[in-house]
């Protein structure tokens, strides 16, 4: 065994590291300066939609970080979500008719609190309630919008065909053209025929699906409930295939989920919305 | 004195008024449901040296263990300075355990600890003598088992015999006031047998001391002790003085006193026949 | 049959109550021999010196290569979505949460709590402890009790020394040398690690993996059979045992810390 010295000195060394890695853990990697349980003083927001805010999501004031939310809670009488959140003590001056929102930092990122201060000289008061609010935007909604004008097939890479429908619903440039479930292309076009009163929309397909029968049904989807909608090309049998430009015949029109769920609530048994064309 | 905790005041007066310090009363032990000790009585009297005796794997070694209680009996009463040992509670126990040395036939040192920290050890533990005084009492002990020189060393590069000195040294380094020394002669040269025998009778007679020696080396027990047991398959088999032992009309004494190969102390290990065990086909 | 099957059950289960027992029963005396502490540091040091100060080695080269690795991988993933700026808070977040308390436990289980058993298996087989018991020094008390408080004490401090390396880690391969911003690095981890929430629970998880790992270690030792094979099954079950309890305990740790 070592001396006792050694010993000693290497126990010395193992605490000293030891609280070294405490103090980095404490100070560098956490925060030990920002608000935590001890001081800071509360105040109140409510929403009707929180979205994805967590107890401990950030507060930031102009982007920095002022507290936390510390509690949520939900009124079930007013139908609203009260979040309690405590700032620290040296952000006492929040004018009172400054606006709480609910935020999202980058695309994938957390949800904060941000507060957007006012010009009012009267300032909220430990216990007081935020009392304008803007309610979380559901992301999916706007992604939805944003992912439809990425990922686009190159131009060089396909050809184009036409289909004609009463109706689009909410199909969108971009939207995706699938053939049994697998993405073949995308929607380029959407123009609207005025002698005719339809939609004409425009498609690319990828080159390698380049073996459509002409008889191709076309019809808009819901990818879910909420999902974005999409063409989707179901094959018929015929030898002969589509040409660049050409275009599909049969088509079936969106199904446009709120005139269905009206006729299902009044009991009615027409046809929906769409029609063969 | 240099007890941390003082006798207890119970044990000392139930004492003085028995000649024997450790009486065994009816005592069975066993192990594993195997018989080691059967019903044994044995009185080891005060201030003398008693050897017990008998071929290896009697229960010897089992005996000590009992009085110093690191087992306990299946029945039958063991008293040491008068009080039954198996009916204390910890603290007596200890403070019992801290007036009673034990030499281990192994030696069991303590192997991280140098021969001097090991027989330093129960000093340190039980006493708030200065470091001065402890060196000096080590040393005075190392000098008496002949290993003062190896001071120093580690209990790995000690021999067998050496280890076993040392912890001798190491069993009466708080001068207790019995000592059980379980094979002290095992593994040492003739001269050293010799200086051990002659320490522990001189131990026991200037530091009045009771000393309980386990042995088989016959002939040099029996010269240092006061009274002489002959134990055998779990029995007593005979008890005296030395010159009771060597004169007993018992072909069990006979045969162990003269260290004669046959007579009614097996050698084997009970076993069946060995013609038997030979001729058996493996199935 | 299965009245002998369902036989074998109970008494493996009765077994296992009575070896829980015991083992309860030595950990609450062990305890006891904690104030011996306050008059004899130099047994607690001697224990901290091999099972903190020896596991040193271990536990820095591991957490540097975790950590790296850790950096390494959460890069190529985040790269993707472009969100690599958060990777401090990823890496910081899984070590101080969970990478480090376990992984320092399992790593301590191999390096310190075998050989604790086995020092301690072969105490016993040597009759260290029997003479001991004689010299009326309890090795509850004396053996057992530096070891339990130094292996209670060194693990969080291991643990602590393990993330902290880590962290150091995958700076050194995300901010140095695959060019990650080095402020967002930082700021991001900070913004995002509570000290309450995440490395203070990360802290009482290392403690409790600290007094479960040398509690099974010290007992086995203790309660090994004082014969060779003996000493060596001990040693076995003791690293079985601590890996099995550790991680079911930072399972059920983690429902209890994190789970809201
Ligand atoms: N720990 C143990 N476990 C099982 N059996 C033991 C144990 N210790 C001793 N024995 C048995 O008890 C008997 C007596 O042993 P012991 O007292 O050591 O004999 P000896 O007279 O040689 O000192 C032996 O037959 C041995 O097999
Ligand atoms: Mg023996």
């Amino acid at each position: 065994m070592a001396s006792r010295r050694s010993i000693e000195i290497g126990v010395g060394i193992f605490v000293v590291l030891g609280l070294a890695a405490l103090f980095m853990l404490a100070m560098r990697v956490s925060n030990l300066s920002s608000v935590g349980g001890g001081g800071g003083y509360e105040l109140t927001a409510r929403f009707k939609d929180i979205g994805g805010l967590k107890v401990r999501s950030p507060v930031r004031m102009g982007g920095v970080l002022i507290g936390r939310v510390k509690r949520i809670a939900y009124d079930s009488r007013r139908y609203e979500a009260v979040v309690t959140l405590t700032i620290e003590d040296r952000y006492r001056n929040i004018p009172r008719d400054s606006h709480a929102n609910i935020n999202t930092s980058g695309l994938l990122g957390e949800q904060y609190l941000g507060i957007v201060p006012g010009k009012s000289r009267d300032y909220l008061k430990p216990g007081e309630r935020i009392l304008r609010t803007r309610s979380a935007v559901v992301l999916e909604q706007m992604l939805g919008k944003l992912l439809r004008l990425e990922g686009s097939v190159p131009a060089a890479e396909g050809y184009e065909l036409v289909a004609r429908f009463d109706n689009i619903g909410s199909l969108a440039n971009g939207a995706p053209v699938k053939m049994g479930g697998v993405r073949i292309g995308q929607v380029t076009a959407i123009e609207y025929d005025r002698e005719r009163f339809e939609a004409i929309v425009r498609m690319r397909i990828d080159k390698r699906y380049n073996n459509i029968p002409v008889d191709t049904s076309a019809k808009i989807f819901s990818a879910n409930l909420l999902g974005n909608q999409y063409i989707s090309l179901e094959p018929g049998g015929d030898e002969k295939v589509l040409k660049p430009g050409d275009r599909i015949r049969l088509t079936q029109s969106a199904l446009v989920l709120e005139v269905l769920i009206g006729q299902m609530l009044l009991n009615k048994t027409q046809e929906g919305a769409g029609g063969k064309k | 004195m240099w007890h941390e905790d003082e006798r207890n005041p119970n044990v000392t007066t139930a004492s003085n008024n028995s000649d024997s310090l450790v009486s065994l009363r009816n005592v069975h032990f066993s192990i594993a449901s195997r018989r080691i000790i059967d019903g044994m009585d044995i009185e080891i009297p005060r201030g003398g040296v008693t050897t017990i005796m008998g071929p290896s794997g009697t229960g010897k070694t089992t005996l000590l263990r009992l009085i110093g209680r690191q087992w306990v009996p299946d029945s039958g009463q063991v008293i040491v300075d008068g009080v039954d040992i198996n009916r204390i509670g910890r603290d007596e126990l200890y403070a019992l355990r801290k007036r009673m040395g034990m030499m281990f036939q192994t030696g069991a040192l303590f192997t991280h600890m140098s021969v001097f920290d090991n027989v330093a050890f129960p000093l340190r533990e039980h006493t708030h003598l200065p470091e001065r005084l402890i060196r000096h009492q080590v040393l005075m002990k190392l000098q008496a088992v002949g290993l003062r020189g190896a001071r120093d060393l580690m209990p790995s590069e000690l021999s067998g015999g050496m280890a076993r000195r040392v912890a001798l040294a190491r069993a009466i380094a708080l001068d207790p006031m019995m000592v059980m020394y379980d094979e002290p002669f095992t593994g040492q040269d003739p001269i050293t047998v010799g200086v051990i025998m002659q320490l522990i009778r001189m131990l026991n007679d200037s530091l009045g001391l009771t000393s309980i020696i386990v042995s088989h080396d016959v002939a040099e027990v029996s010269a240092i002790s006061d009274k002489l047991y002959l134990v055998a398959g779990g029995k007593v088999i005979d008890a005296g003085t030395p010159a009771h032992m060597q004169h007993s009309d018992s072909e069990w004494v006979q045969q162990f006193m003269n260290a004669r190969p046959d007579g009614p102390v097996p050698f084997h290990y009970p076993a069946r026949d060995y013609a038997e065990d030979l001729l058996e086909v493996a199935t | 049959m299965i009245a002998d099957r369902l036989q074998a059950l109970g008494s493996l289960v009765i077994d296992s109550l009575r070896r829980f027992g015991q083992a309860t029963l030595f950990l609450m005396r062990a305890l006891g021999g904690f104030t011996d502490m306050l008059r004899k540091p130099h047994l607690l040091v001697d224990q901290l010196y091999s099972v903190g100060v020896l596991s040193l080695a271990i536990i820095l080269m591991s957490g540097l290569s975790v950590g790296m690795v850790l950096g390494l991988q959460m890069y190529n993933t985040l790269v993707d979505f472009g969100t690599e700026d958060s990777l401090g808070p990823a890496v910081a977040l899984s070590l101080v949460r969970e990478l480090g308390p376990v992984l320092t436990a399992l790593l301590f289980a191999g390096r310190a709590g075998s050989a604790l058993t086995a020092e301690i298996g072969l105490m016993k087989a040597t009759e260290q402890l029997a003479v001991l018991e004689m010299m009326a020094v309890d090795p509850l008390r004396r053996v057992i009790a530096p070891r339990l408080l130094a292996g209670i004490l060194s693990m969080p401090l291991l643990a602590a020394m393990f993330s902290a390396i880590a962290i150091l880690g995958s700076y050194l391969v995300a901010v140095q040398m695959l060019g990650v911003d080095e402020g967002a690095f930082w700021s991001q981890m900070q913004a995002k690690v509570d000290l309450y929430e995440d490395v203070y629970n990360g802290i009482i998880k290392s403690v409790v993996f600290g007094i479960v790992v040398t509690w099974i270690a010290v007992f086995e030792g203790y309660d090994a059979t004082p014969t060779t094979e003996g000493v060596s099954r001990a040693t076995t079950r003791t690293v079985v045992y601590s890996a099995f309890a550790v991680l079911l305990l930072d399972f059920m740790l983690t429902a209890l810390m994190f789970g809201d």
